[in-house]
């Protein structure tokens, strides 16, 4: 008949005061329980940090679908811009002949005639396009016939070093002769290889403004 | 109130009722005056003992505050004495058929032996004992036991006790013995056969009304044999129930021989005290019991 009559909680209580073995139980708890502190707070700190994490992740993923939304109305813009981008080799390729030709009337000798100026290109590379393919010249040879008054036959030199500098970059000198004629004139061949790299300040050509880095 | 030390009873006094800060008293919601030192730190130094006590309490109830009755397991419907303990403080009707009391109860389940069982009954025991106290009761009698700063061990009501100890101390042989109860405020017949409680009734009627519920139960019971009834009184020998039942009273030389002698308080300066007052000695058998 022990307890009888009693509230769990007083019999308990009573045992926890009065009896060695349930102490010893109630104290290994408590120990056991007092080291499961660190874990808990680690564990707490854990799940903060995922909660936060995830949190964040949530954040992320909705402007990324918020973003791709908005992308979804420059669509079209992207296309022509791709398009515009499949053009630019073929404007880098391309060579500004009224430079050229200001070039040479720049530099040409007072003593010199020129009879003939012939610009030519050379080893297409084929450039698909929106609507069809481009053949795009990798090289131009500009080609000039000329005469030197006699006595004057060393200022081929000059031209064709001066006409050099004028040139784009990557201009080749590919032939300076001077060639037989009459006794009051030194003819000439002037041979320029001249691959286009786009840049064409030498040539006296400005650039409007920076291109867009697309 | 007995006070024992190592199995040694060290004082017995009566009509502690009217002491500051007394026991509380079932059906008497009286707070008690305390004073400075409470009851029993005054009982302690009054007979120069120190430490914690340990508390048994043994309230002597009217009728409608103890609930203790014999039920068979198959009637029941529920097998497990968790089940019963359920259900009776979900609500008592659904084990108890006829129960009007709207005070909650606290409830436990005893064997017929009144030995604390659990789990399931069925096969294990026959019949078991259901027992109940208001919980009102029961707390305030914690409260009490936490302001005397001590360790209520349980709340035995005297009936209970009595059974227990009768169960145990009293040889009956093969007989169905008949239990007469004679309490405070009301009579208690207890039926035992085998060492087994079969029956229990309290009545609030004179003797005369359980004297004649008794010569029934014998005729039904104990139809050839002569029906051994005892009685015992919580007073004293003259209580008037003696006379008017007639049966083996359990009281002075009898509960002299059965407990093996008086109780002898020894004090210093003083004569030492004999006593056989039936309470005391219920008193005694039930705290060495919990020892």
């Amino acid at each position: 008949m022990k307890n009888l009559f009693l509230s769990p909680e007083r019999i308990i209580r009573r045992s926890y005061q009065r009896e060695l073995v349930f102490r010893a139980v109630g104290l290994v708890v408590l120990v056991a329980g007092l080291l499961q502190l660190p874990v808990l707070f680690f564990a707490c700190t854990t799940w903060q940090d995922y909660q936060a994490r995830t949190d964040k992740q949530a954040q992320l993923v909705a402007a990324e679908n918020e973003l791709q939304n908005r992308l979804v109305a420059f669509k079209d813009t992207r296309q022509k811009l791709s398009q515009i981008q499949q053009w630019e080799p073929i404007i880098r390729g391309r060579l500004p002949c009224s430079a050229v030709l200001a070039a040479i009337e720049q530099t040409v000798p007072a003593d010199a005639v020129l009879e003939k100026v012939a610009l030519e290109s050379s080893r297409y590379q084929a450039l698909p396009v929106a609507g069809g393919t481009y053949r795009v010249p990798e090289v131009y040879t500009l080609s000039i016939q000329g005469s030197l008054r006699f006595g004057h036959a060393e200022e081929l030199e000059t031209f064709t070093n001066e006409l050099k500098k004028h040139l784009p970059a990557g201009a080749q000198v590919v032939r300076s002769k001077l060639l037989e004629g009459p006794e009051s004139l030194v003819p000439f061949l002037l041979v320029y290889a001249i691959t286009p790299t786009g840049n064409y300040s030498p040539l006296g050509v400005q650039r409007i403004a920076d291109p867009d880095r697309l | 109130m007995l006070l024992t030390r190592r199995q040694r009873v060290v004082a017995f006094e009566e009509n502690i009722g009217d002491l500051p800060d007394a026991p509380p008293v079932p059906s008497k919601s009286d707070p008690g005056t305390a004073g400075v030192r409470s009851f029993t730190s005054k009982l302690l130094a009054r007979n120069r003992l120190r430490g914690r006590a340990e508390l048994l309490l043994l309230p002597d109830c009217i009728v409608s505050d103890l609930y203790c009755n014999v039920h068979l397991v198959p009637n029941l419907r529920e097998s497990t004495v968790e089940g019963i303990l359920e259900s009776l403080a979900e609500e008592p009707r659904q084990v108890i058929g006829a129960w009007d009391e709207d005070r909650p109860f606290r409830w436990a389940v005893l064997d017929a032996t009144l030995r604390p069982i659990a789990g399931h009954l069925e096969g294990k025991h026959s019949q078991i004992i259901i027992l109940g106290m208001p919980a009102d009761y029961c707390a305030e009698c914690e409260l009490w036991t936490e302001r005397q700063d001590a360790a209520l061990l349980a709340i035995v009501p005297v009936p209970v006790a009595c059974l227990a100890w009768f169960v145990k101390r009293v040889p009956t042989q093969e007989r169905t013995a008949f239990l007469l109860l004679s309490l405070t405020s009301s009579l208690a017949l207890a039926v035992i056969q085998d060492r087994k409680i079969i029956l229990f009734r309290q009545y609030e009627e004179d003797v005369e009304a359980a004297n004649q519920e008794l010569a029934t139960l014998a005729r039904q019971l104990s139809p050839e044999k002569e029906p051994y009834v005892c009685v015992w009184s919580w007073s004293s020998e003259e209580d008037p129930v003696y006379s008017e039942i007639r049966g083996f009273q359990l009281t002075g030389p009898v509960l002299q021989q059965i407990e093996g002698g008086d109780i002898v308080i020894h004090r210093q300066r003083t004569p030492s005290i004999a006593t056989r007052s039936p309470i005391a000695l219920l008193s005694r058998w039930l705290a060495q019991e919990f020892k």
